[in-house]
This record gives structure tokens, sequence and C-alpha cells, in this order.
């Protein structure tokens, strides 16, 4: 193939990305009546990264492919984490090259989206770093590396509980801090660090406020505007994000004060967890959401899995800061690839009694192992507390949509014709 | 109410923390000059060996004089004297249970001072691997058997048998680091010396100075160093779930994510674990609280009083003291 | 009591025949019974000795309630460790006191049984008890008015340890009634566990009639009879430092080995009348006070030894941790058996 080929070729998955994320934008702010004024500023945001030029960050870029990743390191250090998981349709195909068929679409995607030239705001970044969680993960970290970026692979137990676990992942974890360093050309300090996790600190108490509105009945907020939120964590500027969330908090304190809801009374709840909706693959929560549920709480690693647990440091100097920031990385993240998802199961029984949820949607991309497997044990469990669910096996293809849509309003109308067999 | 709730769960434990355990160590070690006297059954190391400054006594001490008792005394007035010593080192326990370690043992406060120490040079602390910490803890049970069943069995010599020394007579004492520590904060160095009149007293003084040695130096690395061996803790634990305070959890509220046992002096794992116990005072605890201060989730863990919610985890009491602490490490 | 007059200056040197000290006075035939009485718990044999057990002041007995009761044996003789257990006082004209802590008289019970004579009393209160015999009897033209007097401390541990309430109980009580005594001042910071030791200074005061009796002639005996014998200074106070005369090997030695001294004070007054229809021409009142005291620490407590071992283990450990933290940051290797 020659060049003159590929970059046409590339520039047109380019276009077909913007295509995409212009149409689910779109429909996020024209089909759903009364959005939040907050929300202006992230329709913005993904507009004018996905649709149109975005500035650089003017920092160094580090990409990163998993929530495992300590963000607050690189923070310290000054330079920027960048989320590369991508969920283009149209980088799911090209990535297609690099994986057999029948992988994860969130893999392909983000291997198809490395394998071009970059945006505006990745300009100039060289590392990338990966963890070893799923085995598609785990291999495309070589991939990545033959595209020619520097990949550190952060290696991760495949099992949580045990003290050995969470030695070899400290390990591991001061392993990157040390291929941080020598990235940026600068040295870990206490104070880069504490700054680093105040940051992500206050970020994560605006998500949690967020969150805790969600509870409100009836909700207040669609689940397609969280996810968009959340999805702008991976590369938004944090401060800035933080604000924008914070004033977008506040509106919907007053929303609630005034008695304005999101979705009407009735809406069925519904608690979202399995494969991470990235944008502009929001295929399943807006289908949800169209259909006249609502989303107000999820347990995936695009949102709640990212930002929900926090930092506990007890001595603030590094030995107890990268440790800590090292355990809240591990010890409560959900994430199916460990050999146990007691914690994963419990969450989410916990999230559907808090947020009174009706039902719960398990999506699992074709292809993603561990969410295919964990499917039963989950849905045992939930069963088993009587709350109703739905699995759904899907990819980023817009072939299944008609499918996915008539099982989706089955599941919705089940589920209010239960609640009224309750009510009698 | 609601807002004097809030205050509450938003304090800065560790602030309070320091100042009522100051308090309590210079009630324990200096109140005798001002004769205040709170008895000998005091379920903390306030150590009898501290002169005239000790404003109480550690029961361990009275309680190994009174094992020292035969069998037909037992029902005598020497039994009924063990009888109230050991109902009213109840009654104190009852009422702060483990807190008595977390806010009041003068000792456990020189731990806490030595601690801050290492902190100011900013050396790493050290932590026992957890196969270590589960044989180590088993330690504190067997000298709590040990300074129950040797003084009595010096006064109950078996037939036959030769009698044990009359050196060996508050055992536990001898070997107490407490003994040689407390008393050097009111100025009398005199226990730190090898008794040579007898081999037993040698063999039991020199061991004391052994155990100051290693505690002085584990004290500064390891937190709370010596409460993995405390016969008094294991004594507590023996009542800990029953007594007024208590530490409880909420284990559905609970996302395991693990800052209680980062924080946690005492390396207590269960903290973060156990989901299924809804009182987990466990045998190592102190009831510091700093798991509760340390719990972003609201209302996982609380500490009660009778039954009533006296200190409870919240989601913003975390975020502020995390801030405050972050703010105070510039 | 007429008001007397403490006889000093040459004439009480006269009168005194100097020392040989109060107790050789007495050998001195035309003073009547040679040796110094004196009260001991000390039980005199080894039947007597199994009723008592130990305490904090001393040998006592207990009753099953709990109550202690103290015995005091008669015992005379020059040396406190040779001294003898008398069937009798010698005289049938004497006087008992026993007062207790708080001030109040305590009435005792004799006692006389084949292996010596004495007193009984009980002790609810905590404290210093103070018991008094005064015995008279002339001999030739001396009247010897003896007061033997024992400070028995009651102490029980199970009575708890009030600082106040100690320090309350510490002064020393004078009785008024009898002519002559031998209060012995507190050591500083003493408490009710506090052990006289040898090295020890201690100081007594002799009050004659309830007033400091200046140029009193006082002596200390140790158990082993050591003697020391001075003139009381113009307060009536003399101070003497225990000695150490415990000297066994050091596997006899015993750090609790209580050891007897007898504190013998006198003061000759030029003083006549009649007793029991004999009249004299003198009166020598002479008193003793017993006390126990004990090796002192500073003789088998080392300080250095305690450094070496503290600071040893200190090293060991601190080096120990020093090593464990410069293996730590390689790898860890697991272990495995390679004996099976």
């Amino acid at each position: 193939m020659s060049t003159e080929v590929s970059d046409i070729r590339a520039r047109n998955r380019q276009t077909q990305q913007a295509m995409e994320a212009a149409a689910v934008l779109a429909r996020i702010q024209t089909e759903f009546p009364d959005n939040p004024a907050g929300m202006r500023y992230f329709y913005d945001l993904f507009q004018k990264t996905y649709c149109e030029q975005s500035a650089p960050h003017g920092k160094p870029v580090i990409g990163t492919t998993c929530v495992q990743i300590p963000e607050e390191l690189i923070y310290a250090l000054d330079a920027v984490p960048v989320r590369l998981c991508n969920g283009t349709y149209a980088f799911d195909q090209a990535g297609a090259e690099f994986m057999p068929t029948k992988s994860c679409s969130l893999v392909k995607a983000t291997l198809g989206f490395l394998n071009q030239e970059l945006p505006a705001h990745l300009q100039g970044m060289r590392q990338v770093i990966n963890a070893t969680t799923c085995d598609q993960k785990t291999k495309a970290g070589q991939i990545i590396e033959q595209m020619g970026y520097e990949v550190h692979h952060l290696e991760v137990p495949r099992s949580k509980d045990s003290e050995q676990a969470r030695d070899y992942w400290r390990h591991s974890v001061a392993q990157t801090a040390r291929f941080l360093e020598q990235a940026t050309h600068r040295k870990l300090t206490r104070r880069g660090l504490r700054t680093a996790i105040g940051k992500v600190a206050r970020a994560q108490q605006a998500f949690r406020r967020l969150h805790a509105l969600r509870r409100e009945k009836p909700s207040v907020v669609y689940g397609k505007d969280v996810f968009l939120i959340t999805n702008g964590y991976f590369f938004d500027d944090i401060d800035r994000w933080t604000e924008a969330l914070e004033a977008l908090n506040q509106e919907l304190e007053e929303r609630i004060q005034k008695g304005i809801n999101a979705a009407p009374k009735r809406a069925p709840r519904i608690l979202f967890t399995g494969s991470p909706p990235v944008f502009p693959n929001l295929k399943l929560p807006l289908v949800i959401e169209q259909a006249g549920g609502v989303i107000v709480a999820d347990e995936t690693c695009s949102s709640n899995r990212m930002l929900y647990d926090a930092v506990g440091v007890d001595e603030w100097f590094l030995y107890d800061m990268v440790d800590a920031v090292a355990d809240r990385h591990l010890k409560p993240c959900t994430c199916p690839i460990f050999s146990s998802n007691i914690d994963r199961q419990r969450r989410l029984l916990e999230l559907a009694r808090s947020f009174e949820v009706d039902g719960v949607v398990y999506q699992a991309f074709a292809g993603c192992q561990v969410y295919e497997i964990e499917q039963q044990s989950v849905t045992a469990a939930l069963t088993e507390a009587g709350v109703p669910s739905l699995y759904v096996e899907t990819d980023y293809s817009p072939d299944d949509l008609g499918q996915l849509t008539t099982r989706v309003e089955a599941f919705l109308e089940s589920l209010r014709s239960r609640r009224r067999r309750k009510r009698q | 109410m609601n807002r004097l709730r809030s205050w509450v769960d938003g304090v800065d434990i560790r602030r309070f923390r320091f100042w009522v355990q100051l308090a309590s160590f210079f009630i324990l070690v200096y109140g005798g000059y001002f004769y205040i006297n709170l008895g000998n059954s005091l379920p903390t190391f306030s150590c009898g060996f501290n002169g005239d400054g000790k404003g109480g006594i550690c029961y361990l001490l009275p309680l190994q004089h009174q094992m020292h008792i035969s069998w037909d005394a037992l029902l005598g007035w020497r039994g009924i004297a063990l009888g109230t010593g050991f109902l009213t080192f109840l009654a104190w326990l009852f009422v702060l249970n483990k807190a008595w370690c977390g806010y009041v043992c003068p000792f456990g406060t020189i731990q806490d001072w030595m601690t801050k120490l290492r902190q100011l040079f900013g050396i790493r602390y050290s932590n026992y691997s957890l196969e270590t910490f589960n044989k180590l803890k088993n330690v504190k049970y067997l000298l709590l058997i040990l300074l129950l069943v040797i003084p009595f069995a010096m006064a109950n010599p078996v037939p036959g048998t030769g009698h044990l020394p009359d050196d060996l007579a508050t055992p536990f004492c001898k070997i107490c680091p407490a003994r040689m520590v407390m008393p050097a904060f009111t100025g009398d160095f005199s226990q730190w010396t090898v008794d040579f009149s007898t081999g037993t007293a040698m063999v039991m003084t020199s061991l004391g100075m052994l155990v100051l040695g290693i505690f002085l130096v584990g004290a500064f690395f390891n937190k709370r160093f010596f409460c993995f061996f405390c016969p008094m803790s294991a004594l507590h634990a023996l009542f800990a779930n029953i007594a007024f305070l208590k530490l409880k959890k909420t284990g559905e509220k609970c996302t395991r994510c693990g800052d209680c046992y980062r924080v946690c002096d005492m390396q207590i794992k269960a903290i973060a674990d156990d989901v299924e116990s809804k009182v987990i005072v466990k045998d190592d605890c102190m009831l510091c609280l700093k798991c509760v201060a340390a719990c972003p989730e609201e209302g996982a863990l609380k500490a009660t009083f009778l039954g009533i919610p006296i200190y409870e985890s919240t989601e913003a009491g975390f975020f502020k003291r995390m801030d405050k602490k972050r703010k105070e490490a510039e | 009591m007429r008001p007397t007059r403490v006889v000093a200056g040459r004439r009480a040197r006269l009168l005194a025949l100097s020392w040989f000290g109060a107790i050789g006075a007495l050998f001195i035939p035309q003073f009547g019974t040679a040796e110094p009485a004196w009260f001991s718990d000390a039980p005199p044999s080894a039947e007597w000795a199994k009723r008592v057990r130990s305490s904090h002041g001393g040998a006592v007995e207990r009753s099953r309630a709990g109550l202690y009761t103290k015995r005091l044996w008669y015992r005379e003789g020059p040396t406190p460790e040779s001294a003898v257990y008398s069937p009798d006082y010698g005289t049938l004209s004497y006087d008992l006191l026993v007062v207790d802590p708080t001030g109040e008289p305590v009435t005792p019970t004799s006692f006389q049984v084949a292996e010596g004579t004495g007193i009984t009393f009980e002790m609810p209160e905590e404290g210093f008890y103070n018991a008094y015999l005064v015995t008279r009897r002339v001999d030739g033209e001396i009247l010897e008015a003896r007061v033997l007097k024992a400070e028995v401390l009651k102490h029980s541990c199970g009575e708890g340890h009030d600082r106040q309430f100690t320090e309350s109980r510490m002064p020393f009580h004078v009785a008024h009634q009898v002519p002559i005594e031998i209060v012995r001042e507190r050591l500083e910071g003493e408490d009710f566990h506090t052990r006289l030791a040898s090295g020890d200074t201690l100081n007594f005061q002799v009050l004659h009639q309830g007033k400091p009796a200046a140029g009193a002639t006082v002596a200390m005996t140790s158990g082993t009879g050591w003697t020391r014998s001075v003139t009381a200074d113009t307060d009536g106070r003399a101070s003497f430092q225990q000695i150490r005369d415990y000297y066994p090997d050091w596997n006899l030695f015993n750090k609790r080995k209580s050891q007897s001294f007898l504190v013998t004070a006198h003061v000759d007054v030029a003083e006549a009348g009649t007793h029991e229809g004999k009249r004299y021409s003198a009166v020598r009142y002479s008193a003793t006070y017993p006390g126990t005291y004990y090796p002192p620490p500073r003789d088998y407590q080392s300080y250095l030894y305690g450094l070496i071992v503290m600071l040893a283990a200190l090293a060991l450990t601190a080096g120990g941790i020093f090593l464990y933290r410069l293996k730590s940051t390689k790898p860890s290797r697991e272990r495995f058996d390679e004996s099976a």
C-alpha cells in the first residue's frame, strides 16, 4: 500500500470519526428535551475534540489504556494523562488489521486510532502506558510498540486480594513512576504528587456529588450526559473539567429545588454495567434512554470505576503516597480480569439497592471474554437479590441497532409491568 | 442536631486524639503530683513503677500480685480482693473499650510520638508481612496466660516439684518496657538496671533491658510496635465485643477500597476485607478511629456508644480531612 | 508529772560513765538490769513463724477476714540478733499504750506463752501504730524508767495507694503519756513501701517529757552488734548512717534480707522519790526503738550492665532493620526447602 493511499484512508477515518461523533452529539442534544445549561461545556468539548481541531495540551502527554494506570503519578510529573480507549466504529474496523476478528471493539478501535496521525490535542505524545489486564489489552501493548510508541507495560496482578498481589502491584507502580521520571525528564517530588492527589481528589469529589445527585427520584440527569462527562475526563484538562462539573452539579441541585427533572417520573431506573461505553459509542445507553428508561447509576470503567474510589494517605511522604495511589488503583477495582468478582457483585447489589434501580443492563462487547464469562455469576447474584437484568452482547457496529431497540424496549416494558404488579 | 452531627463527623480525628492523648498522658504520668488517683485497676499502661507522679495503676501489676493466691485463699478475702479488682477493671474497660489503648494509654501515646519523630525525618515505616503478623499477634495471649499462671503456680507449688523463685513475681512487669520508660518521664531511671541479686532476677531484668532496647528501635520504625504484644490488649480483647463503645461496620456500603487498612496503625486487614461482621473491634484494635476518618463511604464505619452513633464515616468528612492533611503537609 | 530537768554537763557524764553507751551502761551493776529490752515482731520459733506472713509492715497475723494483727515479743539482749525472748517484763509494774495511726488509743492484749511474752493488737487502720511498754523499777538508788517503743507500719496494697492519704499518715506521732520517746523522722519521699537500707541516713529525735532531750545519749546498734553512740544536739536530734554489715557470697545473697537495728537513748536526771516503797535519788529514763533495714539496691543493681544489654539490643535491632531494608529493595525470592 502506498503512503498516499494510506494517508487518504486515514483522513477518511478521521472524517468518519467526526461524522460518528457529530451524529451522537446531535442525538444527545436534540432528542432529549431541556438539557441542563451546564452540559454545554461538555457538548462543546466533544464537538471541538472530535469534530474540529482542539488546542494541544502544551504539556507532555502520556497515553494510557486503562483505569488502573495511576493518573496521579502522571499529573505529579506535570504531564497529562490521556486515556486512549476509543469508541469509534471506523477505528474499530481499521484495528481489525491487528487483532483477530472476534476481538473486543474497544481494543481494536484503540489500535486503529493509534495507527494514524494523532489529533491536535495529542500532538507529541510519544509514550503509552499499557496495563497488562485482559489478554487483548496485554497483547495490544506490543502492537502499539510496533507502531513506534514507547510503551511501558504496567504489570497488573490477576488476583487482588492477597498481600503478594498488593506487593507486586506496588512494585509495578513504583516502576511506572521511574518510567515516567525518565519519560518526562523530571523527578517525582512530594509537592508534585501531593498536588496531583489533590487535583484528582477534587475531580472525584465533583464526580461523587454528581453520583449522589443521581439517587434523586425522579432523575435529575440522564445517563447519556453522565457518560459524556466522564468520557471527557479521559482527555480534558482536569481542572477545567472539574470546574465545569461543579457548575453543573450546582445547576442540578437548583433544578432539584425547583422540581425540574430530566426523565419522566415513571421512567424505569437502570443500572448500567459491563463493557464501557466510550464516546462516540454511546449506542446502548442512548437506546435505553430513548426507549424511556433512565440510567441512574453505572458500574463501568469509563465512569464510576474510574472516578469513584479515593486515595487515602496516612503519611504525606512519597513512600506512603505512591503506595496509597497504588492501593487505590488495585484493591477497590472491580475489573472482571481478577480471579474473584465478589466485589463487583457486591457493588452492583449495593448500587441497585441505594439507587432504587428497577433493572440492570449488562453490556458485553463481543470478544470481551472476561465480561462474557462473568455474566453468569453476576446475573445469578442479581436474580437472587430480585433485580431483573438484561444481558446485551454487542459491538461498535450500528447493524444491531434495530434488534437492540426491540430487546431494550421489551425489557423496559417488563420492568414497568413488574413495578405495576408490585404496587398492587 | 444534624449540623452538630455533620460537624462531629467532619472533625479532624488526629488532632482531637492528640489532645486527648496529651491530657491523658499528663493525668496518668504526672497526675499523682496533683493527688489524682484513679485507683489500681486501670485498663491501661499507667505504670505502677512510676513513683509519686502516677495518676493510677495499670491493672496488670495488682493482677499479678493478686494471682499469687493459694487455692484455699480464693474463697477468702484475697479472693474477694481479686474479684473486686477485676470488676473495677471491667467497669473501667466497659466505658472506653479499646479506646483505652488508642486515646488514653500513655505508653501508646509515647509510641505515637515516636512515630511523629520518624515522620520528622521522613523515614519510611516498617510493616510486618501478613504471615508474620498473624503469628506475632498470638504472643500477647501467651504473655497474658503466663502472667496469670506464673504467680498462681508460685502460690500453689505442685508437691514434689520445687518452688518457683520469688523473683518471678510480677513476671510481666519485669520484661515490660513501660517499667523503664514511664518512670523515666518523672526523672526516675532506677528501673534501667540489671538486678544481680539472684539468677532469676538477673535473667528477668536483663530480658527487660533487652526488650527496652528492641522497643526503642521497634517503636521508631513500626507504628505501635509494642501493642501487638501487649497482654493488656489481649485482656481487653476478651470483652471488646460487649463493651459500651463499639466500632461497627455496614458491610454493604464497603467498597473494600482498603483506605481504612492503609491507615491502620495495627495493620488490621479485616477492617477492609470483612464485610460480614457488624461489630468489628478486632483483638489488635485500639479504637483510634483513624479508619472511620479514612473511610469515604457514608456510614460504612461508625463508632457507637451504647448503640448511639458518635462518630461516623462520611464522604464530606473524608475529603475535608484529606484536603486538610494535604495542605498541612505543604 | 512534775517537770524535770535534764542533767547536762559534768554531772551527766558522771552518771553516764561515757559509753559503752546506753546499752553498756546498763551492765554497770549499780544501774540494775544490764541489757536493753525492746519489742520485736520476729516470731521466736518455727511454730510461731507459721502463724505469720510478711507484709509491708513486717510480720503480721492475718484473719480470714483480712484483718491484720501485730504480735510484738518482749526481747532483751545486747544485740538484736542474739537477744532472747524473755518470759516476763522483769517487773510487775508496767504500763501499756498503743496508739493507732489516727492518734486514737488501742487496747492491746497481753500474752504470756512458753516461748515468751508480749502484746498483740489489731491493725485495721493504714499507717503507723505506736506501741509503748513503760516499766519502772528501783535498783539501788536509781529508778529505771524504760520505754520500749515499737513503731509498726500497717499497709496492705489492697487498701490502695492514695497519695494524699498516705502523706497524711506519714508524720510520726508523739505520745505525751510516756516520759521518754525516740521518734524516727521520715526519709525524703518516704511512703508505705519504703524500705530503710544500708547507706540511708536515719534521723532520730529524743523527746523527754514531750520536749527535745538535748544532750541525751543515743546509740545505734546493728543486727550483728556494731554500735555507734552520739550525743543528741540541742534539738534532741541524732543521725546515723546505716552501715552495711551483710556480706554473703553472691549465691547466698538475699536482697530481701531483713536486718534489725536498735536505737537506744537515755537521759539521767537527779530526781528523788519513792517507787513501790523504795527510795531513789536519780532516775534513768531510757528508750528503745527497733527497726529493720535491707540491702540497698545499689548493692545488687547495675546501670552499666543494664545499659550494655539495652544498647546491644538496640544496635542489633537497628542493624537488622537496616539490613532488611537494604535487602528488600531487591526483588524477593521465594525460598524452598531443599532438605526434603
